[in-house]
């Protein structure tokens, strides 16, 4: 320990200008700062970071590799020292020299740009415990990174090209493992919850070429060359151990199955509600999608680009992926499910206009599955299903597309917000409206306007001729609308004190609400050219879904809140509002005909006789 | 890597009046990729002698000193210091190994005081006043950074720091090179001075025959990846009826044209 502390010391003895001039170069946003108008603090901040990093790969690429190139490294092996206090006290000195730079760095904005509020969001944020830990872990992988490129690139020998070539494998194959995963729904876009998370993953990279730096060093010692091939032997042994663990990770995630899913949930469904998207966890931090085929039991795996449509047929399902990294003339891909006799066959369909894989995309598709509508905020295009060919691309020029359905005869029916805006001089704000456009083969036939304000959203799925609005007032309306002359049907604002809380449009037509005046709701049915049909609910009641058949509502209770009724659902007449009995620790999922027990058994009732049939049994974490 | 790291749990490696020769080398070969640099070479260093290694450039004296040194693993054969290892268990023996490179090494930003400051961090038996009192009859400034010093006053710097734990087998690779005569004497006489009542062993591999006529007991010349030539230098000399530098042209350049003829009728056929 006594000479690894020495040979640190000298390293960074030899360095100790760098700190100096990082000092100096942290004073650079501060006078920045006085000629643009950015905050002096995020700057030194990123500056820090990226002095930082560049230091560690410099350091780490510098530290041992130039005194090998030197032949200096001979004058330690010639004193007894063991090995590993040479290679350690060097790498030491890179991590401690990347550390005190960066600090040098953010020094003088520390120092003279103090403002602890501001410093909350930025620095604050970095020097917590997870966000150090993390900035060490991060450092140390980037100093032996540093190292292994330093020794590759100072050895100038024939093995460099091994090491070139198994290095592009390997970006390759990290680059595919990475968007493997991604599509799959394991790698979630946003940052973790906690810095700490991945602080292991760090510290576990790094010790691939910690490793074969250490196997340089013992194996090469003062000599180049020799070490060189002992560095590569490691160092490639250690990322081929990676990716088969990873690749053995990935063959795992990707025989996950539909059983095994914790906290099952149905994303949609076809009208016979035969085929369902089925979305759940299999582990912490991982969902999984399926197209599931409830007849059957047979399912495939869906990617994770958007919700699954389905056709009217009850036969196909189409969903959007991200397309495969080195595609660059697509982003996206669809990928169309067909019931082929009791199989799911799938084929990527490669569509004739780029869709990005930013920003939500929504899809329907035609009762045989021979177009598919692209949903986007600024376009909607039509193509043709299974070539792709984009039938139109259709702006939504002053708004945003909501949503579009495709109806019985394969007529298309689109949902357009459009913008208030300012109108001619003198005549005031145009306020916002929301528009049904008809597209009869892709083309646009026309736009008529809803009798809504302008920023209500669709409560639930349109159906037929009739869209059911929520808008967003307090107390909470819906409005129902026919969608073909644009004219409003009815307005459900509560009545006699009571506020409609929930509300979903019912087969056939006619509308379901659940109205509140705490702590008693009850339930309303409403048919045009009827009189409204009450019934009590108790205080727990929460959600409407589709029953086991169209005669029958489902209300989901709360399972978490207590009360009578709690966590069980309720059946009612769509025809009178009668109850028709219950099913104790059952629950309705939303969007299909489907419950989910206490145990977590994904259950069909029986259109009938309402018997229990289970889908898929409890995952195995709550067995 | 792990035979090292056990090395160091060991005491330093004692020495055995039952071992004769403090350097043996059986058999030994190293290759470089194709090209054969030693073919089964063989040589003792006895206790207490100075050996001369002679060989012309290219001769593999220095890998022959990489290899003593630990640092360089042989392809075949045995390389032992006072009976050990020298792969094994380098850590163990550097605590009784001085060794002089043929181009100093040392931290060229640390001068000669704080040179023997790290010196003595890195050995526990190394004495920094015996170092900067030889540094001083050297007259080696010792404030200047080492890598603004000459090449005189580097080499004085590797000797002075490689005597510093008092080695039993001191190890110089061609210390005069390059220096000029009143330097290679100096090195030469502290040889001479500091080593002649120690009885330490050294093995200096050299092109000065002249400088080290005076000082080797022992001679061996390297050609062509074997050792053609060793014995007492006064019994060789008595032998030959020749100096030094008239046996080593005989044998290194005799066979070097030997093998020129072989190669030109070889291209001739």
């Amino acid at each position: 320990m006594r000479a690894l502390l020495a040979i640190t010391a000298r390293e960074l003895r030899e360095r100790w200008t760098l700190p100096l001039a990082l000092f100096v170069s942290g004073f650079a946003p501060l006078i920045l700062v006085r000629y643009v108008d950015i905050t002096a603090r995020p700057l030194a901040t990123m500056a820090a970071v990226a002095s930082a990093w560049g230091l560690a790969l410099l350091m780490g690429g510098s530290v041992i590799a130039r005194d090998l190139a030197d032949g200096r490294l001979a004058f330690f092996f010639a004193r007894p020292v063991p090995w590993w206090s040479i290679a350690g006290g060097k790498l030491l000195a890179a991590l401690l020299m990347s550390i005190v730079g960066s600090i040098a760095a953010i020094l003088p904005a520390i120092v003279f740009d103090w403002n602890p509020a501001k410093d909350a969001e930025g620095l604050g944020d970095l020097l917590t415990g997870g966000g150090i830990a993390l900035m060490l872990a991060l450092l140390l992988a980037l100093v032996c990174f540093g190292h292994v490129a330093g020794v590759v690139y100072r050895a100038r020998s024939t093995w460099a090209a091994v090491d070139f070539v198994l290095f592009g494998a390997c970006v390759w194959g990290g680059v595919w493992l990475f968007y493997a995963f991604k599509r799959l729904g394991v790698v979630l876009s946003g940052p973790p919850s906690s810095k700490w998370v991945l602080v292991p993953s760090f510290v576990l990279i790094a010790a691939v070429p910690l490793a074969a730096a250490a196997m340089q060093v013992a194996i090469g010692r003062s000599d180049l060359r020799r070490g060189h091939r002992a560095l590569s032997l490691a160092f490639w042994t250690g990322v081929l151990v990676w990716i088969a663990a990873l690749g053995g990770l990935l063959l795992r995630e990707r025989g996950v199955t539909p059983g095994q899913l914790d906290h099952r949930w149905i994303t949609g469904a076809s009208p016979d509600g035969r085929l369902v998207g089925l979305q759940g966890l299999p582990g912490p931090g991982r969902v999984a999608a399926f197209v599931y085929d409830t007849a059957s039991g047979r399912w495939v795996r869906q990617g994770m680009g958007s919700r699954p449509a389905f056709a009217g047929d009850g036969r196909h399902a189409a969903w959007m992926e991200e397309a495969p990294f080195w595609r660059h003339d697509r982003a996206t891909e669809v990928q169309l499910a067909r019931l082929t006799g009791p199989n799911l066959a799938v084929e990527s369909v490669e569509l004739g206009e780029r869709i990005e894989a930013e920003g939500s995309v929504g899809l329907a598709l035609s009762p045989q599955a021979d177009r598919l509508a692209v949903v986007q905020n600024a376009m909607l295009s039509v193509h043709e299903l299974p070539s792709g060919r984009t039938l139109s691309s259709t702006a939504a020029a002053d708004g945003d597309w909501m949503a579009a359905a495709f109806l019985a005869d394969g007529e298309l029916r689109a949902f357009r917000r459009v913008r208030a805006a300012l109108g001619a001089p003198g005549t005031g704000v145009v306020p916002g409206r929301i528009e049904v456009v008809t597209m009869r083969g892709g083309v646009p036939e026309g736009a008529i306007r809803l009798d809504a304000v302008g920023h209500a959203v669709l409560s639930s799925a349109p159906d037929g001729d009739l869209v059911l609005l929520q808008e967003p007032l307090n107390p909470r309306v819906f409005s129902l609308h026919d969608a073909r002359k644009g004219r409003r049907l009815r307005t459900f604002a509560g009545e006699n004190g009571f506020k409609a809380a929930s509300a979903r449009l019912l087969a056939g037509g006619g509308v379901a609400l659940i109205e509140e005046l705490a702590p008693a709701k009850r339930l309303r049915i409403a048919r045009e050219g009827q009189p409204d049909l009450l019934a009590p609910l108790p205080p727990t009641a929460a959600f409407l879904s589709a029953g086991p058949s169209r005669e029958w509502l489902a209300v989901g209770c709360f399972e978490f809140a207590r009360g009578p009724q709690a966590g069980a659902t309720l059946f009612f007449s769509t025809e009178t509002a009668e109850p028709g009995g219950r099913e104790p620790g059952l629950l309705p999922t939303h969007g299909a005909q489907l419950f989910v027990s206490d145990a977590g058994e994904l259950v069909r009732l029986d259109p009938s006789t309402r018997d229990r049939r289970v889908l898929l049994p409890a995952p195995p974490a709550r067995h | 890597m792990s035979t090292e790291g056990a090395a160091v749990a060991e005491p330093a490696v004692a020495a055995s009046p039952a071992v004769a020769a403090v350097v043996e080398v059986r058999g030994l070969t190293v290759r470089y990729g194709r090209r054969l640099v030693f073919d089964g070479l063989s040589l003792a260093v006895p206790r207490g002698s100075v050996y001369a290694l002679l060989g012309r450039n290219g001769t593999g004296k220095s890998s022959l000193l990489r290899c003593l040194l630990g640092q360089q693993r042989a392809n075949g054969g045995e390389v032992l210091v006072f009976g050990q290892d020298c792969w094994r268990f380098r850590q163990a023996l550097m605590e009784r190994v001085g060794y002089v490179p043929e181009e100093p090494d040392a931290p060229p930003e640390l001068d000669a005081r704080e040179l023997a400051r790290l010196c003595g961090r890195l050995n526990v038996r190394f004495d920094e006043p015996a170092v900067a009192s030889r540094l001083e009859r050297f007259q080696v400034p010792l404030r200047t950074p080492f890598g603004r010093l000459s090449k005189g006053q580097k080499g004085a710097v590797m000797l002075s720091l490689a005597l510093g734990h008092d080695p039993e087998l001191l190890l110089l690779d061609d210390p005069t090179l390059g220096l000029d005569v009143v330097a290679r004497r100096a090195v030469f006489g502290e040889l001479i001075g500091e080593l002649a009542d120690r009885s330490t062993t050294v093995l200096v591999t050299t092109h000065d025959l002249a400088g080290v006529e005076g000082v080797a007991d022992r001679i061996g010349i390297l050609h062509a990846s074997r050792l053609v030539l060793e014995g007492e230098l006064e019994a060789l000399k008595a032998e030959h009826g020749a100096s030094l530098e008239e046996i080593f042209a005989a044998v290194a350049g005799e066979r070097a044209g030997d093998a020129s003829q072989r190669d030109g009728a070889g291209a001739r056929q």
